[in-house]
């Protein structure tokens, strides 16, 4: 069994368009500073350091090396993971396994991205993760893979471009309340549906931005917790699951169950829960396009093909709903590539300690959950609770 | 109050680099690329163990983990199939093949082969009002002596009459 380990530090940087008035290694360091100042900890503190990025939106090799000295990692353990969109919450759960092995007591993780950096665009830089021979000549990047998907889902179930439009201007509500989201535009419906074509039916609104910005926690051993913070967030578990790229990421089209409902699965079955959306509180999803914000809430919440644009419409996930869902924005509002995962944990953990400010959640949370997706249909799910058993 | 910077006021230095790769095909896809090449040819490998069919074959299958047979024991797939999802692509991107922007709109699908597995291709229609999932379509191939032995010798998959 695990060793209980808790967050007990959140700090994270405004996520912006444009940071220019900060190097990538200055950026780190803001977030490190905000997480270890909510935990009133110094870096002597800390036992372990794990700092990520994906290396290829900011065009360097090795940023390990190159972080060290401002995300605080200088001369302490720690490895640095890379896995695409999943960077973030692969790092959490990384940082969990070395606090829940009872190797290290403190362990601080710090993720980011300053996309702003990469000369072409961030498309040309996902299309480097597909096989070269045989798919890269005709694949169009993450967003290509999102719009297929898409496609095959509006062609299964008939759901109406005014349900995507709609739960966007929920996110850009949940953003306008939240200080830290990049995109807080005060859009329409009509505003979403008249927005550019990206890739059919994939439209400019439906997309997920290329932010810059930077996300840190703090996690520490059960005892250290309770030293450390009257507001513990506990983590009851992360699951990582992969997929082969082999089915060409169109997870619709495979004979097997995409690495959400898997996750899920083992997720729900190691915590005895049997009703997600009853027994979880929220959940910040990993949603790069908001296409897939509906396709994915059927995945991880277990739901039967189709019948996520009725809840949609009830309004169960707004902030006030019965089960809100990125009440941070989520990723349609804030993509900082590496920081992107981690923030969906540290928004939950917000909401959890009840510190969320103007975004925090109508109902009381108790248990939240937080996903990470990236590369080749790749998956972290993480639950984190207010109370220990 | 110091004065809000705009973009230009920050130094920032550009470094373009070119990096040029040269990946080696593996017997498998090899042997796929040259039979499309030489026999305009589509070949597919079924995984002995559960049934899957993968196009271009590999070489091993990942949901039972076992080697796959090689040529010949592959079976001749296409040059018809069904499109089961398609995108339109209408904003530029850069394709990181050439180093260029890819010229707009173009129709990248999601295609099972008939008695293949599921490639993913070219479309010639642009037209997204014209396309439907199930549509059957047909791939067309380059002339022989234009053929280079890679996925490029199919030009596109076109929609077939009714």
């Amino acid at each position: 069994m695990p060793n209980r380990v808790a967050i007990v530090g959140i700090g994270q940087t405004h996520h912006a368009g444009h940071r220019y008035d900060v190097s990538f290694e200055e950026l780190f360091n803001e977030a490190t500073r905000a997480a270890l100042e909510d935990a009133q900890l110094t870096v002597k503190d800390i036992d372990a350091a794990i700092v990520s990025n994906m290396d290829p939106f900011d065009g360097r090799g090795c940023v390990d090396t190159i972080l060290v000295g401002e995300s605080g990692a200088y001369l302490k353990s720690g490895v640095k993971p890379q896995t695409g969109g999943t960077t973030g919450g692969t790092s959490f759960s990384v940082a969990w396994t070395y606090a829940a092995s009872g190797l290290f007591d403190t362990v601080l993780v710090v993720s980011g991205e300053k996309q702003e950096e990469c000369g072409g665009d961030s498309q040309s830089v996902i299309m480097t993760a597909v096989d070269e021979l045989t798919l890269r000549p005709f694949y169009t990047g993450a967003l290509g893979g999102l719009a297929m998907r898409a496609s095959r889902y509006i062609a299964e179930t008939g759901c109406p471009e005014e349900i995507a439009a709609l739960e966007r201007v929920i996110m850009d509500e949940n953003a306008l309340a939240n200080p830290y989201a990049h995109l807080r535009l005060g859009i329409t419906v009509e505003d979403v549906l008249k927005s550019p074509m990206l890739i059919y039916p994939v439209r400019l609104l439906h997309m997920s931005p290329q932010s810059n910005g930077s996300t840190a926690l703090v996690l520490a051993s059960e005892e250290k917790a309770k030293r450390i913070t009257d507001k513990p967030v506990w983590i009851r578990d992360v699951v990582t699951v992969h997929q082969s790229g082999f089915i060409r990421f169109l997870s619709g089209l495979s004979p097997d169950p995409s690495s959400h409902i898997v996750a899920a699965k083992k997720l729900y079955e190691r915590n005895g829960i049997t009703k997600p959306m009853e027994e979880i509180d929220l959940f910040e999803m990993y949603d790069p396009c908001i296409w897939e914000q509906i396709i994915w809430m059927e995945d991880f919440l277990l739901l039967e093909k189709g019948t996520a644009p009725k809840l949609i419409e009830k309004g169960v996930t707004r902030r006030d709903g019965a089960f809100p869902i990125c009440p941070s924005g989520g990723v349609v509002c804030t993509n900082d590539i590496g920081a992107t995962a981690l923030t969906r944990v540290a928004e939950a953990a917000l909401q959890t300690r009840g510190d969320a400010g103007e975004h925090q959640v109508t109902k009381e949370v108790n248990l939240a959950m937080a996903s990470a997706w990236g590369a080749a249909n790749w998956t972290v799910l993480s639950l984190l609770s207010k109370a220990i058993d | 109050m110091e004065k809000k910077k705009k973009p230009e006021d920050y130094l920032r230095v550009e470094i373009p680099t070119d990096l040029p790769y040269r990946w080696s095909t593996g017997p498998y896809v090899g042997k796929f690329f040259a039979e499309l090449r030489d026999n305009g040819k589509i070949y597919s490998s079924k995984c002995p163990s559960c049934g899957f069919l993968f196009t271009p074959p590999r070489v091993v299958c990942p949901r039972c983990h076992i080697r796959l047979p090689m040529w010949p024991d592959w079976q001749e797939s296409g040059p018809k199939g069904t499109i089961l999802t398609f995108s339109v692509v209408k904003a530029p991107f850069h394709d990181t093949v050439t180093g260029r922007l890819r010229k707009v709109p173009y129709t990248a699908a999601g295609i099972k082969l008939h008695n293949g597995g599921v490639l993913e291709h070219f479309l010639d229609e642009k037209d997204e009002t014209k396309i439907k999932v199930g549509m059957r379509v047909e791939a067309v191939l380059k002339p022989r002596e234009q053929r280079r032995g890679n996925m490029e010798d199919i030009l596109f998959f076109r929609i077939s009459p009714e």
